[in-house]
């Protein structure tokens, strides 16, 4: 276990290695940094995948300053946890990737951002920075070398949508969370206009593991296509639901299940990427090996690493319009196709699950659907077609069995 | 009060990020968010209270409505899969609220909110800030009880 190992206090980290990577990190260049981090072919586990060393590349090489660093601690997609179980197992982990990372892009001063339904972990995080503080791993002159570094906590407020890098920066700001136009990307202009690395909290505390390995033995982990271990957070129908953590590529979503207990009656769709953003599929996916490469040849994306397993006893129509209902909810509406097509989505829903549903109906929906994938100003709209398009095509003759 | 909002923007003037943290501080104060405290957080920092209620109003968590405790069930797609919507009716009915609603007596409020991120123990909620899962009616309610003195 490399990012789910438990160490909870600072000595019980320290005593396990803990910190000898941002030792290590700042007897190297920055630049050096950057490659290994780029070279260990880590993308982002936030649901974007975004190569990080890249994302690194493009902040230190920008010459504006201040510039900042962003954890995302704000794991709203429904269906994922394990962003929540790494801070409580391995807080400390996060934080020394995020002082790694500020320290290869040259940035000054981090925020720490928490969704406010995790508020007593938040506090705990509090704490720790506090911690890291009086022992010299953060403020000036970190662990006497010349670099300083500040972390500031910001606790979110009961909006998904500012899991979204650029609404994460306007809710920092103190502004509504809305998504701003991209580009500018945050690398070039973020957090008060200035260049900001912005990354998930599982991609941070894989840092100090790139570090300490070097890239070639991060790489050996996984495949050749996608190195290193990743966080899955399983859930719904299976005997023991949790987090596990796997290395990329080296187990199939049956196996995920069978060690997560198995399912729970007959297994009938199984969800993947996200409880909201995320792919229906079918039976067929249980053999593919869970890592990025995989699920995009078989036309999905793993997401944020969530597998929410239905039985059939689950009503597809109904999951589907907790879907709709979620977005339609959590829609910030400043776009047009996203505002209304996210609730008419949800009233056509409804409309079939009273069992008034005809095929004007679907027509409407694929309609809906498409005009969010193709009109939407951020990935919040786009994302709100992916349940129905998935389930239509994975699970076509059981939806349309109530429509006349 | 307004002393006390006064100490609370203090405690946040070396910060970066001030607004969001502020407005934390003053519902974890009084319960909610005063309409006097919006003028007061604006003129201390120089913006105008509409902007300060733009955003205080943006975020579901901000309360205007005063409660002694928040309950919030979750009913992300996990937890309705586990039966939410049972504990659901079995809070609406022992206290008489509505969704979105506070309970005659201002002890508590009720918000059906998403995902919290416990689904590996479904259905769970949080009170204020502590949260608790594998609900069933019975077991959210005795919780309850516990938050009633
Ligand atoms: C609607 C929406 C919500 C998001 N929520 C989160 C989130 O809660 N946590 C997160 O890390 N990334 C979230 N993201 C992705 C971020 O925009 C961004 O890609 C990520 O923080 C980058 O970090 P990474 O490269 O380490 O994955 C969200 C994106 C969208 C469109
Ligand atoms: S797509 Fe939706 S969430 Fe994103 S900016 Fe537009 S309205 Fe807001
Ligand atoms: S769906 Fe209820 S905690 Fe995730």
């Amino acid at each position: 276990m490399m990012l789910l190992r438990d160490a909870k206090t600072l000595d019980a980290y320290v005593s396990s290695g803990g910190f000898s990577s941002l030792k290590k990190a700042l007897r190297m260049k920055q630049s050096e940094v950057i490659k290994e981090i780029s070279v260990s072919g880590l993308v982002g586990r936030g649901g974007a995948e975004f190569p990080t060393g890249l994302k690194m590349k493009f902040v230190a090489q920008n010459l504006s300053t201040p510039k900042y660093v962003i954890a995302n601690a704000d794991e709203g997609e429904p269906g994922t946890f394990k962003d929540r179980v790494l801070m409580e197992r391995n807080p400390y982990q996060i934080l020394e990737g995020m002082i790694i990372a500020a320290y290869a892009v040259g940035a000054r001063k981090g925020f720490f951002y928490i969704r406010h339904e995790y508020r007593k972990i938040a506090r705990e995080i509090e704490k720790e920075i506090d911690e890291l503080y009086s022992e010299g791993y953060l403020g000036s002159n970190i662990l006497g070398s010349k670099f300083s570094f500040d972390i500031e906590l910001v606790i979110g407020a009961g909006s998904y949508v500012c899991g979204e890098e650029t609404a994460l920066m306007e809710s920092i700001e103190g502004k509504r969370g809305f998504p701003r136009i991209k580009p500018p990307y945050p690398a070039q202009r973020g957090l008060w206009g200035k260049p900001t690395l912005i990354n998930n909290v599982e991609t941070l505390a894989n840092l100090p593991l790139i570090i300490e390995l070097g890239s070639k033995r991060y790489t050996e982990l996984g495949t050749h296509l996608c190195p290193g271990p990743k966080l899955f957070s399983v859930s719904g129908f299976v005997k023991n639901p949790g987090v596990y953590e796997e290395i990329l590529g080296k187990i199939t979503v049956r196996e995920l299940i069978e060690r997560a207990g198995g399912a729970e009656g007959n297994l009938k769709a199984i969800m993947i990427g996200g409880g909201a953003a995320g792919y229906i599929v079918d039976k067929s996916f249980l053999s593919m090996p869970l890592c990025y490469h995989h699920a995009r040849e078989r036309g999905i994306f793993l997401g944020t690493g969530d597998i929410i397993v239905l039985n059939d006893e689950v009503n597809l129509w109904k999951v589907l319009l907790q879907i709709a209902k979620f977005f339609e909810h959590e829609s910030c509406g400043q776009c047009f196709p996203c505002r209304y097509g996210t609730k008419r989505m949800r009233e056509l829903i409804e409309k079939i699950l009273r069992g008034e549903g005809k095929r004007r109906d679907i027509e409407r929906l694929d309609a809906i659907a498409n005009a969010l994938k193709i009109a939407s100003l951020c990935p919040l709209g786009s994302s709100a077609a992916l349940a129905y398009e998935s389930a239509m095509e994975y699970h076509r003759d059981e939806l349309m069995e109530v429509i006349s | 009060m307004e002393e006390r909002i006064r100490e609370i923007i203090l405690k946040h003037s070396d910060r970066d990020a001030k607004l969001l943290g502020i407005l934390h501080d003053i519902q974890d104060e009084f319960g909610y968010i005063p309409r006097e405290a919006i003028d007061i957080v604006a003129e201390w920092l120089s913006i105008s209270p509409g902007e300060v209620y733009d955003t205080a109003s943006f975020y579901s968590f901000f309360r205007f409505k005063k409660a002694k405790h928040v309950i919030r069930v979750c009913n992300g797609i996990v937890c309705n899969l586990k039966g939410s919507e049972e504990i659901i009716r079995a809070i609406k009915e022992r206290y008489g609220i509505k969704e979105g609603g506070v309970s005659e007596d201002g002890l508590f409020a009720l918000e059906i909110v998403e995902c919290i991120g416990r689904c590996d123990g479904p259905p769970a909620m949080l009170v204020d800030d502590d949260s608790y899962g594998n609900l069933t009616p019975q077991r959210a309610l005795e919780i309850l009880r516990g938050y009633e003195e």
